[in-house]
């Protein structure tokens, strides 16, 4: 089994593989920026201002409802593997693991809640649940809000709202998201005519760690782009109003690839599960292509042996930090491609 | 039709000048539009693929005319000034906001085609803002109270204004 310090398995809550539209909807996040009067932003806070900051939070986490049971971590005690392993399984953001100073990461352990100090902005609340549950993730995130409320002065205007570091971010300071497996519409062809709609409706499409990251293993993220002159609810219908039909249109084009040439396409979904088991050295990009591969073969019930949890934790244990966290050194390149080999081999040997 | 500042050209630009919400426009010739600083070429040239720091510095070229003057250079807080926030496309903290308004108004209204935050706010300022919506009734109350010589009733709203005066 693989363990990986620290860390229980099963992993996080957004990786059970279930929820609504589970098949090709991974998971469904909302997050709020919140800022202190009182500091600078972080950008230009001195270690003082930003361990004043990070204590702030701390007292906030006083607020919140009991029985959250919340881990801290400040992330300049932890190694850089570490640091690393957050940012995969999306506690933290890229920017907030290879950043300087007092910062810290509180999250519960079913991973589903995470407050971040001193990223960006003074305080990230974020809240995630697997599959399509967008609005479940912002009725929790409400109540977390909401206890923060009464105990800490954020900066608010009557104009522009909760004021961020950064203006794309100001109002409402938030960031829906769904994290969506797309290969139909990526095999056919058909990803293109998604950006399209998005876009006209303000909403973005990014890559499975967010801003400038690459979509990888046609894993697509859609999110708001617009915080300001539209209310939270507003924000919550807009993404709500075009995923349905992004949804269908996958379901619908992944009917038709099967109907069309069964055997090539179960073809296509073994080969890549069998070179994933059998691989000797493999890269991480090649196996992000296959392993959609095989997500979509177990979401089409055409590889039946494993479930879609399955999938994703092959999906998160090959990603760079926990890879190295579960050999238990820093690996080269060349070596992670060896190690990821023989921990996918080991992951698709364990099942049943 | 001819140019609304010469009076005598034919008019070939449309301007449309976005200043504190207010949109005015103006049909100009191209040599009056030249003088107010606006040049087409200029405008199809820049607006094309913008990174976000060429982004706030074309915001604040195009709004910068109008108020530069009166405008605060630098945060009295964090010192930050505009072009420095311009640069890295951060505020400093968020009083920026506040001592750069004008031109942040124009800029989130260009990022978000909005000006207006719509969304939740703080319990506290929900609280004071239904206060000052109170103070603002309980006034003409008052003023219709007195106009009727009910001075009595006039001295009790009174109280209640001054109450809620203190809450704020």
């Amino acid at each position: 089994m693989i363990q990986i310090d620290g860390f229980p398995r099963p992993s996080g809550e957004w990786l059970s593989g279930e929820g609504p539209y589970s098949n090709l909807v991974i998971s469904s996040r909302i997050r709020l920026a919140r800022n202190f009067t009182e500091y600078p932003f972080t950008s230009v806070a001195d270690g003082l201002q930003k361990a004043a900051v990070a204590d702030k939070v701390l007292d906030c986490l006083q607020a919140l409802r009991p029985g959250l049971d919340l881990k801290v971590v400040h992330l300049d005690d932890i190694s850089q593997i570490n640091r690393l392993i957050l940012m995969e399984r999306h506690l933290i953001s890229r920017e907030h693991a290879i950043a300087s100073g007092p910062r810290l990461v509180a999250y519960n352990g079913q991973e589903t809640i995470s407050l971040m100090a001193n990223e960006e902005d003074h305080l990230r609340l974020q809240v995630v649940r697997s599959g399509y549950q967008l609005e479940d993730a912002w009725q929790e995130m409400e109540k977390l809000e909401r206890s923060l409320d009464g105990t800490s002065q954020f900066a608010f205007d009557d104009q522009f709202g909760y004021l961020t570091a950064c203006p794309t971010n100001v109002g409402t300071g938030m960031r829906a998201s769904v994290m969506l497996h797309l290969p139909a519409l990526v095999i056919t062809r058909q990803i293109e005519k998604v950006f399209q709609a998005a876009t006209k409706i303000n909403l973005a499409v990014r890559g499975f760690y967010g801003e400038g990251t690459q979509a990888l293993g046609d894993f697509y993220q859609i999110s708001n782009q617009r915080t300001l002159g539209v209310s939270e609810q507003g924000i919550l219908a807009n993404i709500s109003a075009l995923l349905p039909n992004i949804i269908n249109y996958e379901k619908v084009l992944r009917r038709e690839l099967l109907d069309s040439r069964r055997d090539v396409f179960e073809d296509k979904i073994w080969r890549a599960f069998g070179a994933l088991a059998n691989a000797r050295v493999i890269s991480s990009k090649e196996t992000m292509e296959l392993l959609s591969l095989v997500r979509l073969g177990v979401a089409l019930k055409i590889i039946d042996n494993i479930e879609l949890r399955h999938v994703n934790e092959v999906f998160l244990f090959t990603q760079p930090g926990h890879l190295q966290a579960h050999v238990g050194r820093e690996l080269h390149s060349q070596e992670r491609d060896v190690q990821r080999a023989v921990l996918i081999r080991n992951c698709l040997a364990d099942l049943p | 039709m001819l140019c609304e500042i010469c009076g005598h050209n034919e008019a070939r630009v449309h301007l449309t000048d976005i200043v504190n919400n207010t949109k005015k426009e103006f049909q100009l010739c191209r040599e009056c539009a030249q003088e107010k600083g606006v040049s087409i070429q200029f405008h199809l040239k820049e607006h094309k693929q913008m990174s976000l720091p060429e982004f706030f510095g074309a915001a604040k070229a195009m709004g910068a005319t109008q108020s530069e003057t009166t405008e605060e250079n630098e945060c009295p807080r964090c010192s930050i000034s505009y072009d420095q926030f311009r640069a890295s496309g951060k505020f400093g903290c968020s009083h920026d906001y506040e001592v750069f308004r004008d031109r942040v108004e124009y800029l989130i209204e260009k990022i978000h085609g909005d000006d207006q935050h719509r969304g939740r706010a703080p319990v506290q300022r929900q609280q004071e803002q239904s206060f000052e919506d109170d103070i603002v009734l309980l006034r003409k109350k008052l003023r219709s109270a007195i106009d009727q010589e009910q001075y009595e009733k006039a001295a009790n709203i009174r109280d209640r204004i001054s109450m809620l005066e203190k809450e704020l």
